[in-house]
């Protein structure tokens, strides 16, 4: 096969997720392929605009999930760790297209308001010597129970959208050992709707 | 007789309808194909492409020249046939499929069937004729163009609703019949105004699926109408009726038609047990969860899971999500060709088994 598909997966690898429809873009598809370590932003569409579009996106996964720009293009960027976390990453690219462009702007912070209790989750970056770990705890109230229920949920949560690891019993990793601020910062807003 | 020079398409899939030897299984889709990344490739969105026969064409063509299927297929939806007979149709938008608005039925019982004069003029029914015409012209004899047309157990659904039209099988199931045979006439008119204007062969969808009905049901209601279905259409048929099936094969198979497209929810090789090659079968790679959900390794297991059971040819089970990866559409002709190359290898181009393989 030689079709524009066939050169496409040639070119930027397998696809990790699709956007069927763009509603902040003219309802267009668009794609996240994967080659070598390199994420490509992707449509096939040909409308006015789709590459401003595309840059878009891909900016808005660098702003929102710390990722690396590759300079040299408009809609292809690296995670710095140079590992793909997949399940991650497909939050941050329906993020990144779901977002209106003002919501692009900066990312989540390491603290958040929790959705099932009146806590404020903190996820707080510490160096081991194995690399890199978030340790997770709360503030706003003096129940100790509540606060390590919450903490148990929302580890649990990191480690189902963000495929971490448990480090110790309030505290997660990526397999990769490194930071990724921006990304754990996001993760930790779908994290805290875990009971 | 041994095949040895490369097939076209289109002589592959109607080599292997016939029973004859062919290079390789072919790989059809006697259902959708279409995806999203399709639709913005070729600039042709739902629901433009289900109304205008360019912008059909222009979609249904990618299933060859991107895919690589052996097959093009303009019928992407099911609605056509009761959009003519006057059903109430819900267009949708570019990620799903239009629907017959089955809570609002047109029709109470057979008496009140008519089929319009103008049904074959109608923008829905004309605009899939006119597109076989096109890729006829485009494709010529090397790609099969597979049209298709609604069976009457279906239209019946669509015209009386599907509760209306279960208890009329149960409370008065001479008048179902009776309905039935009325609608078998919408069966013919529109399938052979496909044939005339270029398929090569024709999905008849009839969704007697195990889910809903026993295969009784279908040998009372169905299997003499089908019959009469092979006999008139001047194509091969091609039977799909998804869901679970397998108790109803034994009766599929003494239908005369060319074949029958079945669902995964039935095991590849006790579908061929069931039919004792009495028809060919096409089928049956998950949607939803293989070629939606998963990647193109998990494609290639089911595809050569149903090839090593001897189906046929090699399909989707039906209309697959819109949403769908083309990788994973893909990988269907790549892992027929590379499961039919190692078998000419192992063999040394002797017989390629049951799947119609060269002998």
């Amino acid at each position: 096969m030689n079709g524009r598909a066939a050169e496409v997966l040639e070119r930027y690898g397998r696809c990790l997720q699709l956007i069927p429809v763009d509603r902040n873009f003219r309802d267009i598809t668009i794609g996240l392929h994967e080659k070598s370590g390199v994420l490509t932003v992707w449509s096939y569409s040909s409308k006015p605009g789709v590459s401003k579009r595309l840059r878009q996106v891909r900016d808005g996964m660098v702003i929102l999930g710390g990722l690396l720009p590759e300079t040299s293009t408009q809609n292809q960027a690296r995670f710095a760790c140079g590992e793909i976390h997949v399940t991650a990453l497909r939050i941050l690219f329906e993020e990144a297209v779901g977002r209106q462009a003002e919501s692009l702007s900066s990312p989540s912070p390491l603290q958040v308001q929790d959705l099932r209790s009146h806590l404020v989750l903190n996820a707080i970056p510490r160096e081991r010597r194995e690399g890199w770990m978030y340790q997770i705890s709360t503030s706003g109230s003096d129940d100790t129970e509540i606060a390590q229920q919450r903490v148990r949920s929302t580890i649990g949560g990191l480690q189902r959208h963000g495929e971490m690891e448990l480090t110790d019993p309030a505290a997660v990793a990526f397999p990769c050992g490194e930071r990724h601020d921006e990304l754990v910062g996001l993760l930790l807003t779908y994290a805290r709707n875990a009971s | 007789m041994t095949i040895t020079g490369k097939m076209t398409p289109r002589e592959r899939v109607l080599n292997a309808l016939e029973g004859k030897p062919v290079d390789r299984p072919p790989v059809a889709n006697p259902t959708s194909i279409m995806t999203v990344e399709l639709m913005d490739m070729v600039d042709a969105p739902f629901p433009d492409a289900h109304r205008d026969p360019e912008v059909n064409a222009r979609l249904a063509a990618t299933g060859h020249t991107e895919l690589g299927f052996d097959s093009v297929y303009p019928h992407l939806s099911v609605v056509q046939e009761s959009s003519a007979l006057g059903c109430d149709i819900q267009w949708e938008g570019k990620e799903n499929w239009p629907s017959v608005r089955m809570e609002k039925p047109i029709w109470r019982g057979p008496d009140d069937i008519k089929i319009p004069p103008d049904f074959l003029d109608h923008r829905d029914t004309a605009t899939v004729i006119r597109s076989i015409e096109i890729l006829k012209h485009q494709f010529g004899n090397e790609i099969a163009i597979i049209g298709k047309t609604m069976g009457p157990w279906t239209l019946c659904y669509h015209v009386f609703g599907i509760q209306n039209f279960l208890m009329m099988t149960i409370d008065a199931p001479e008048v179902a019949l009776q309905a039935l045979h009325r609608l078998k006439e919408v069966s013919v008119l529109f399938g052979e105004a496909q044939i005339a204007a270029g398929a090569d062969l024709l999905t008849f969808p009839d969704h007697a699926t195990g889910d809903l009905v026993s295969a009784e049901y279908y040998r009372g209601f169905l299997l003499e109408i089908h019959q009469e279905m092979a006999e008139r259409l001047s194509a091969p048929l091609i039977l799909h009726i998804c869901g679970r099936t397998l108790d109803r094969m034994p009766f599929i198979a003494q239908t005369g038609m060319a074949a029958f497209h079945f669902d995964s929810k039935n095991d590849p090789v006790e579908a061929m047990e069931a039919v004792e090659g009495r028809i060919r079968m096409i089928g049956n790679i998950n949607n939803p969860e293989t070629l939606y959900a998963r990647g193109p390794a998990e494609v290639r297991g089911e595809v050569r899971k149903a090839l090593d059971a001897g189906v046929h040819i090699i399909a989707p089970e039906c209309a697959i999500p819109l949403a769908t990866k083309l990788e994973n559409l893909m990988e269907i002709p790549k892992a027929v060709e590379e499961w039919a190359a190692e078998h000419s290898a192992s063999t040394d181009g002797a017989n390629k088994s049951s799947n119609g393989g060269s002998a």
